[in-house]
């Protein structure tokens, strides 16, 4: 009492102070049950928070227009499994599995990208590949990242940005089928204290690369890993 | 008025007491929308920042303080009876203490803890303060000492805002100028918040109804800490 001004009013009963604090717990709980976990979590045990429309407030946090777009399109990433390293296929025999065709005199182009982020550095990679031009990809790497992997067509630019997969990930394999001509990539980030370093492989019709970092856009060349690389063999098989 | 203090409220006292809580719960739904909004597009803002920003990092920090629903509860409750403005600034200076130490500390150090836990801690820190200001310690006879608290729990607020600051994924270049920012930044928020806070309550103390409405208050502080806790607990077993 010697901390507050003597005015302050004297203690409520025992009586008084627990029913008071056991209303207010009441009242968090309801509001927790009935609004906040509905809305924040979509956890609705009382049904409430889908009658009064909150429920769409924890799938919309989730929801995004790009990945709606992408997501809905079929016959585009063939994910593969990944083997939580760096991944070595025979690219010929993985676009047979699935069923993706390679239209006549088709030109597989290997390259190798590697790369450290820095703690909460980010980089965009995105390869240009013409509607209906296949890649094979994988890519690995030693600490989890953010990822975006999206694509936007030369025609229409950024606002026809397509997501197709945006996950916090450590390796990532998968067929690509361009689904327009454009440009065709990730957005890695990453979100540790920790510097991670990134290796992607990818052999496929790519006719070229773009990085795109805090100096902006560049173009970068093709590059083919190392001949004991795993593109490498994998595109000897092509 | 001594007799109403031990019979049920009266149904006014309720009413108040309801559009008390309502007020309180319509403010913290808004704020916490908006709060969540706002960091959205600062984190994509503060990714492209290379180097030294004060006046960012220093308009973050009031910003995250004034749309800090539980740095603000947790501030009314510390002034609720405090009358004196000697007084004030005393409490506030143990608060900002001890979220300035665990701030750049925990940033600097590079120290984490759960977030969750973290402003669970921040959240049962308003309950503790309403329970103290309800005087509940002193019906269950348990001597604390308040500026210790004041203290102990600042630290757990800087803790909290220590994750923030990692969560808006900050450079090394120029760490130290934008942390030193957003912590003098928390620091004009708080300012911005006690001034608007201290204004209203020398107005309400001055009227007839604080000495029954201050219990019914102080419930309502104890029912958002509570929600808070709540809130944090769940998404830490969820996540």
């Amino acid at each position: 009492m010697t901390e507050t001004d003597p005015t302050a009013p004297a203690p409520p009963s025992r009586k008084k102070l627990l029913l008071g604090t056991g209303a207010a717990l009441a009242i968090a709980a309801v509001g927790l049950v009935v609004f906040v976990l509905p809305a924040e979590y979509g956890i609705d045990p009382t049904g409430a928070g889908a009658a009064l429309g909150l429920t769409q407030l924890a799938d919309g946090e989730k929801e995004n227009i790009y990945l709606k777009r992408g997501q809905a399109r079929t016959n585009v990433l063939f994910p593969l499994e990944a083997s939580g390293e760096q991944d070595r296929v025979v690219v010929n025999e993985v676009f047979a599995e699935k069923g993706v065709t390679l239209p006549v005199g088709a030109q597989l182009e290997p390259d190798r990208f590697q790369i450290e982020l820095l703690p909460y550095e980010g980089i965009e990679l995105k390869y240009v590949l013409d509607k209906g031009a296949p890649m094979w990809f994988s890519w690995y790497a030693d600490g989890p990242v953010n990822v975006d992997m999206h694509s936007h067509p030369f025609d229409g630019g950024t606002e026809a940005t397509e997501s197709f997969v945006i996950a916090d990930l450590r390796n990532q394999s998968a067929v690509y089928v361009a689904p327009f001509s454009g440009i065709h990539g990730w957005y890695w980030q990453n979100r540790t204290m920790q510097p991670v370093k990134l290796t992607l492989d990818a052999v496929g019709m790519m006719t070229g690369s773009k990085i795109f970092d805090q100096g902006g856009e560049h173009d970068r060349p093709l590059s083919p890993p190392p001949a004991e690389g795993a593109a490498e063999g994998a595109a000897s098989g092509a | 008025m001594n007799d109403t203090a031990l019979r049920w409220p009266s149904p006014t006292a309720l009413l108040r007491a309801a559009a008390v809580v309502l007020v309180a719960w319509l403010l913290l739904e808004s704020v916490a929308a908006l709060a969540h909004d706002i960091s959205q597009a600062d984190r994509a803002a503060v990714a492209r920042i290379e180097g030294p920003a004060p006046g960012a990092f220093l308009y973050l920090g009031a910003k995250h303080m004034v749309t800090g629903i539980d740095h603000i509860l947790f501030l009314i409750g510390v002034i609720f009876f405090l009358y004196k403005l000697r007084d004030v600034v005393i409490y506030v200076t143990m608060f900002t203490i001890g979220h300035s130490l665990t701030l750049l500390g925990g940033v600097l150090l590079d120290t984490g803890a759960n977030s969750y836990i973290v402003d669970a801690i921040i959240g049962f820190s308003v309950v503790y303060k309403a329970f103290e200001n309800l005087g509940g310690f002193r019906k269950l006879g348990i001597a604390i000492n308040t500026k210790l608290a004041v203290l102990g729990f600042g630290l757990f607020h800087g803790l909290g805002l220590a994750t923030k600051v990692r969560d808006l994924g900050l450079s090394d270049d120029g760490l130290l100028v934008n942390l030193i920012s957003f912590n003098v930044g928390v620091e004009l928020g708080q300012v911005v918040v006690l001034t608007v806070v201290v204004t209203l309550f020398n107005l309400w103390r001055s009227t007839r109804t604080f000495a029954s409405g201050a219990f019914y208050a102080n419930l309502a502080l104890m029912a958002g800490g509570f929600l808070l806790m709540g809130y944090q607990l769940t998404g830490y077993f969820t996540s």
